[in-house]
């Protein structure tokens, strides 16, 4: 999720048509720049260098988790239709990454899943399996907190929280989904090889 | 003198910031002609006992200014963005 606000505009988005390094570019009507989401950056146009403003308002879970929650949500209808057959099965069981890309970074294989976020613009990342349970790191004067739970699918969130190390609150997940003390931590639930060619020098927390 | 280094200074970080991203922008590969994958720019929305979608499904949810919407994995795929506004927050979904 992104604000569309830039340079006092409210910008269009959509799909470039391209990649880089695999990855999704997006590209946006007002001034053409184009936006690498795994990157976070525009790298070409008149927005080039500017950053993109990630929100952490979102959550991927199933339809029946989700409206559990929130039985008053809206769901988006497109030609009167609210969801259709999933297209790319295939490649999130395959070994192998998009146009049979590979990851260049050998710690992790292609296809692990991790969440994956920035801290004072240095990429981390850190594999799913680590987290199951639960995991906190600290990170020079933060914390983070990472939680999945045993039985998520791979499109699920993350949970994913940062607080200041000295903070008088415990780090945990009764802590975590009472949503105090600890602020959301904005990242992506992707895979390593999208994340590391294009973040090439990823701290991997492990 | 302490003017034209800063001068100088300034114009080789501008250069050095641009040319990264020239750098960047040279792996870029379309794939696609833009626009083939249609963003939706004009969302519509149906209440959850409207909506025709499966319980296993996957959808990104989000909730701003108290208003819960879903955009189902799979209409994403197809679109990849969602242009979309709640009060004064204009937003893509994305994933």
């Amino acid at each position: 999720m992104y604000d569309r606000r830039y340079d006092g505009k409210v910008l269009t988005f959509e799909a470039s048509g391209g990649l880089i390094k695999s990855s999704l570019v997006l590209q946006d009507r007002e001034t053409d720049s184009y936006w690498p989401i795994m990157s976070g950056k525009s790298i070409h146009g008149e927005l080039a260098g500017t950053s993109m403003k990630e929100m952490t308002v979102n959550r991927k879970m199933t339809w029946s988790d989700w409206v559990s929650m929130h039985p008053e949500t809206l769901v988006l209808s497109v030609n009167s239709i609210e969801d259709q057959a999933d297209t790319y099965s295939h490649y999130f069981s395959s070994k192998r990454g998009f146009r049979n890309s590979r990851a260049k970074d050998r710690r992790l294989k292609t296809k692990t899943p991790i969440f994956a976020f920035r801290l004072k613009g240095k990429p981390y990342a850190v594999p799913y399996y680590e987290i199951v349970g639960g995991k906190q790191f600290n990170i020079g004067n933060r914390v983070a907190y990472f939680y999945r739970s045993p039985d998520q699918g791979l499109h699920d969130s993350t949970l994913a929280y940062i607080a200041d190390a000295d903070a008088a609150c415990l780090v945990e997940e009764s802590i975590i989904k009472s949503g105090e003390c600890a602020a959301p931590l904005t990242g992506f639930d992707t895979f390593w090889y999208n994340w590391s060619l294009n973040n090439a020098s990823t701290a991997l927390l492990d | 003198m302490k003017n034209m280094c800063l001068f100088l200074a300034a114009t080789m970080a501008i250069m050095s910031a641009s040319w990264s991203g020239a750098d960047e922008f040279s792996k870029y590969q379309q794939i696609l002609p833009r626009g083939q994958i249609a963003a939706v720019t004009k969302p519509h929305y149906v209440t959850a006992k409207r909506a025709v979608i499966a319980g296993d499904s996957y959808v990104l949810g989000i909730v701003v200014e108290g208003q819960a919407r879903a955009y189902s994995l799979n209409l994403l795929n197809n679109h990849e963005v969602v242009n979309d506004q709640i009060g004064d927050l204009p937003f893509a979904a994305v994933w």
